[in-house]
């Protein structure tokens, strides 16, 4: 039974990233997906500290929130400070995920974790949230409704908005002259980001929320070169993902979300190694 | 040679444009006729791209306005069209010939309206005028750079507008590509459309286009193009950089100072 | 106080051994991190930061021990693998650097947490405290750890003294490195194993994720001080020693603070700060600029007024009240009131009760001004052919940024014209 809400799980939340991170990578925005995943610790705590408890609504308007504050930043140090993108990044979610951890030692009374885990770079989520095992994963069916929200919530934004995302990822000087609002998509996807990875952290924990993100979206656009076509694949390799890095995880008595994470590596070597040779093959 | 026209369907109103802190356009000021093929013409760095930019709103001006069809931008978007340089966009990018094009409709459709029965005519229509018909459902970084710069074209021709920009559309394109386009445009001229396009080449310019805009960081000349290309015009578009305007220019940018500061007492 | 005496006299050796050990180890970082900040490939070093784990654990798993050395090649090797996995994903297929970084990051990452729960759960007595080493326990640094980072430090620094000349070319100039025969991609390779080193050698200070701190911020910083590489380098390492004692010294003083962060803390601090307050680039720097200008700016247009309203009444040297100069020109009664007594003080306004007139520096400041202005208007109708009635506002704009040359070339193109387009007339200086 377990294994079925673990791969369910999984399987929910790679889909949720991944299709997120579909526009990310064709935005070249991958790693400010990794950065924001990073840089929302400090809402959570935030917002763990006025809420008083692990209660998600609080938890996600305090990342939600964050995950804007760091686009601007970034942004901010960018065009303002003329300093270069990379940096940017780096600079501020760094910045803020050392925040995160300072918050969560200082207030180590309200806040429920261990003092060690603290230390362990990304698995620090995993100690605002007891229910998760060693292997990060957590189950139960609360968090099945918060990633089924956010799924349906996704695919929405991506069913309605599907055209203006579209035009404003492959041709954003072609949309604003004709009239198209690219700031309002631009933010829009990156408020979804935010939602969604900290609507993850919640199940499997940091590591995996930026390998969803960026993985599956780019084996699919290795193999394809449709959008609609790249979304589904994304989907199915979210599934095929989670159910093998469960068994891996299972046979050999290793992390979960390591596993995962492995796999879906795994079967992004596939992809590369299959475009790489038989691309070859074609221009000889 | 600014010669200026009675109904403009562009009236550009001392348009002073800077790009990274620096100004590359001064003080522009020129009306365009209807119906005709316009050429931008001027040596590397002279504005040109920045020019129709600003018209279109891409980029914010340090002075002056813009009319278009006797309005602001706002009010007539729906009436322009604007093909980019090809480099602009991600070529491996996951979208079919089609879809591309259709993405011309968007202003008609609605964005979160579906493409209907008419609009997939419109577009295969457009595909039919630029020979790419047989590619509709081929994915874009299998084009050539001819048919890559077709593909903009029909988009921009499904947008079915009255003017067009077009930035550098015969750059890096096969000679069938280029006469193709020629053709084209003057089809559309023919039936009312204007098109005010990029060039970077002195010799065709004089068989593309109807009237020509000569620019180096200040207005040289804006007229029909027999009457712009005379020697002593040419000389001043090619002949070098203007040393004063590029020496204020840089004292701009390097101070940051605003071109046209708004009179602050 | 006490506190403070204890911790800089560093009698204590461990707390000796923190400080020199974090000193070096960000001092190193930040040296590296200024070629990869150069490159614009700032964020390699965070993927090499997760990309180590998995060579960790399989050192440990392979060699059974905890041998530093064999956990610094082992962390070596997959770093490296990472560098060359993120170069063949760009080159050999349609994927962009920004996703090959975030692919490696975390695929790499994974596979090492998958090998650190295997080894967790074989429950060998010798790997605990390896999380630890992974992780940043800069607390816990012992003597060896010390002599290893120092050395690891000085090796990056020698190196890179050593290849001084060759990493500017590379970073600043690949093209006409290679066009003047310099093996690139060596020295690119060069980069990366001192990357991959300062990375393995930093972790253990500041744990995983906040490695791509100690490369990127303290270059980052220095980037806002100076343009010339030497200095910049100079900077960002002592950046980042001074970070990593201050970040040690704050933990030291609240023992339950973690010291990773709070030297990621300080070093982001001494960044924004330096985005911030730094001369030339700094962001207040060049809003202060502006804003010189702008009171440069309007100080002469008020000797300007005074000129031309001298101009009309034939006489520049009248007394005028503040309220006769408010009605002259539609102007902001407050920055009037405030530039007066300014121009006063300066010597180019004489008052006398409550009336301003101009002194003789001040009618010179002024008809230059005037001068420019007509000059500019002249060369705009002439060289520009624009209409005289469209030349006026941007020449209220430039003559205050015509220098004396620019004056002087003026003059020449023009042919010292005594008129301008609406016929009024230019004054030259004409004393001496």
């Amino acid at each position: 039974m377990d294994a079925f809400w673990i791969i369910l799980t999984g399987t929910l939340v790679a889909i949720c990233c991944g299709l997120l991170g579909c526009y990310l990578i064709l935005r070249q925005m991958a790693m400010v997906g990794d950065a924001i995943s990073h840089a929302v610790l400090p809402g959570i705590v935030i917002a763990f500290m006025i809420s008083g408890s692990r209660e998600s609504i609080p938890m996600l308007i305090g990342a939600g929130l964050l995950g804007i504050v760091t686009t601007l930043l970034i942004e901010y140090f960018h065009r303002k400070g003329k300093l270069q993108t990379d940096a940017s990044i780096g600079v501020t979610f760094t910045w803020l995920f050392a925040l995160g951890i300072i918050l969560i030692t200082a207030f180590t009374g309200q806040v429920d974790l261990d003092q060690d885990c603290v230390l362990y770079g990304e698995i620090a989520y995993i100690p605002i949230d007891i229910w998760l095992t060693e292997g990060g994963l957590n189950m139960g069916p609360r968090v099945i409704y918060i990633i089924g929200i956010m799924l349906i919530s996704i695919l929405a934004f991506i069913f309605f908005g599907y055209k203006g995302l579209f035009i404003t990822t492959f041709d954003p000087a072609f949309a604003a002259v004709v009239g198209i609002n690219t700031a309002v998509w631009h933010y829009g996807l990156m408020a979804m980001v935010s939602l969604t990875t900290v609507a993850s952290f919640e199940s499997v924990g940091a590591i995996l929320v930026v390998a969803f993100l960026i993985a599956p979206p780019a084996t699919a656009y290795l193999i394809t070169h449709n959008l609609k076509h790249m979304l589904l694949i994304t989907a199915g390799l979210a599934f095929f993902i989670s159910a093998s890095g469960y068994l891996v995880a299972a046979a050999i008595n290793a992390s979960i979300a390591g596993a995962m994470a492995m796999m879906a590596g795994v079967f992004f070597t596939i992809a590369f190694l299959y475009q790489k040779f038989s691309s070859a093959s074609i221009q000889k | 040679m600014i010669k200026q026209v009675k109904d403009p369907i562009l009236e550009i109103h001392d348009l002073s444009v800077s790009y990274q802190k620096k100004p590359v356009l001064w003080a522009i000021d020129l009306t365009l006729p209807k119906g005709v093929v316009v050429g931008i013409i001027g040596p590397n760095g002279a504005g040109k791209s920045t020019l129709i930019k600003a018209i279109m709103g891409l980029i914010p001006p340090d002075s002056g306005f813009v009319k278009i069809f006797g309005e602001s931008l706002e009010a007539v978007r729906h009436k322009i069209s604007y093909v980019p340089q090809r480099e602009s966009v991600d070529w491996d990018f996951p979208a079919s010939v089609e879809e591309v094009v259709m993405m011309g409709r968007y202003n008609k459709i609605g964005l979160f309206k579906k493409p209907r029965k008419a609009d997939r005519e419109v577009v295969a229509d457009c595909l039919l005028k630029v020979n790419l018909e047989a590619f509709a459902k081929r994915q874009i970084s299998q084009l050539s750079g001819g048919q890559q710069q077709r593909v903009f074209i029909a988009r921009a021709l499904a947008q079915e507008a009255d003017l067009y920009f077009m930035d550098e559309p015969f750059a890096g394109v096969d000679a069938a590509t280029e006469r193709a386009i020629v053709n084209l445009l003057k089809e559309m001229t023919a039936s009312g459309k204007t098109v005010v396009v990029v060039h970077h080449d002195l010799n065709s310019a004089a068989h593309y286009f109807d009237w020509t805009i000569l620019l180096n960081l200040k207005l040289v000349a804006s007229a029909p193009v027999k009457e712009a290309f005379t020697a002593q015009l040419l000389q001043e578009t090619y002949g070098g950089k203007l040393t004063l305007l590029t020496e204020l220019g840089e004292i701009l940018a390097k101070n940051e100072i605003p071109n046209r500061e708004k009179k602050r007492y | 106080m006490n506190d403070f005496v204890d911790f800089f006299s560093l009698s204590d050796p461990n707390i000796r051994y923190v400080v020199l050990g974090t000193a070096f180890m960000a001092a190193g970082s930040a040296l590296v991190g200024c070629f990869t900040f150069l490159k614009k490939r700032a964020l390699v070093g965070d993927a090499v930061a997760h990309a180590v784990l998995p060579g960790i654990c399989l050192s440990f798993l392979v060699s059974a021990t905890k041998n530093p050395l064999l956990l610094v090649i082992g962390a070596f090797i997959t770093g490296l693998m990472a560098i060359g996995a993120m170069d063949a994903i760009v080159k050999h297929s349609k994927l962009k650097e920004d996703t090959a970084t975030g692919i490696v990051l975390s695929v790499f990452f994974g596979i090492g947490i998958v090998l650190l729960t295997v080894i967790q759960q074989s429950g060998s007595a010798s790997q605990s405290g390896l999380d630890t080493f992974l992780f940043g326990k800069a607390a816990a640094m012992s003597l060896t750890d010390v002599w290893v980072f120092g050395l690891i430090s000085l090796l990056l620094v020698c190196t890179i003294l050593l290849t001084y000349k060759e990493l500017m070319l590379v970073v600043f100039d690949k093209n006409f490195a290679n066009a003047i025969g310099i093996k690139t991609k060596r020295f690119e390779m060069l980069i990366s194993v001192i990357t991959v080193l300062a990375v393995v050698v930093g972790i253990q200070s500041v744990g995983v994720v906040l490695m791509a701190a100690m490369l990127i911020t303290p270059a980052a910083a220095a980037r806002f001080w100076t343009d010339r590489l030497p200095v910049m380098l100079l900077v960002a390492s002592i950046f980042g020693a001074f970070a990593a004692v201050g970040g040690t010294y704050i933990s030291y003083l609240a023992p339950a603070m973690p010291t990773g962060p709070w030297i990621v803390m300080v070093i982001s601090i001494m960044a924004i700060s330096s985005f911030f307050l730094a001369p030339g680039k700094g962001i207040l720097h060049r809003s202060l600029k502006i804003k010189r200008y702008q009171q440069k700016v309007l100080h002469e247009n008020v000797l300007k007024l005074f000129y031309k309203t001298g101009e009309k009444d034939a006489d520049f040297y009248r007394y005028y009240s503040f309220e006769q100069l408010n009605k002259l020109e539609e102007a902001a009664a407050l920055q009037l009131k405030k530039a007066l007594p300014k121009l006063t003080a300066q010597g180019f306004l004489e008052k006398k009760k409550a009336e301003y007139k101009l002194t003789q520096a001040g009618k010179k400041k002024g008809q230059r001004i005037v001068k420019l202005h007509r000059l500019w208007e002249m060369y705009l109708t002439e060289y520009l052919r624009l209409a005289p009635d469209h030349v006026h506002e941007d020449a209220e704009g430039i003559e205050h940024i015509i220098t004396p040359e620019i004056e002087r070339k003026l003059e020449e193109k023009l042919n010292f014209p005594t008129e301008d387009p609406h016929q009024s007339n230019i004054p030259y200086d004409h004393k001496n």
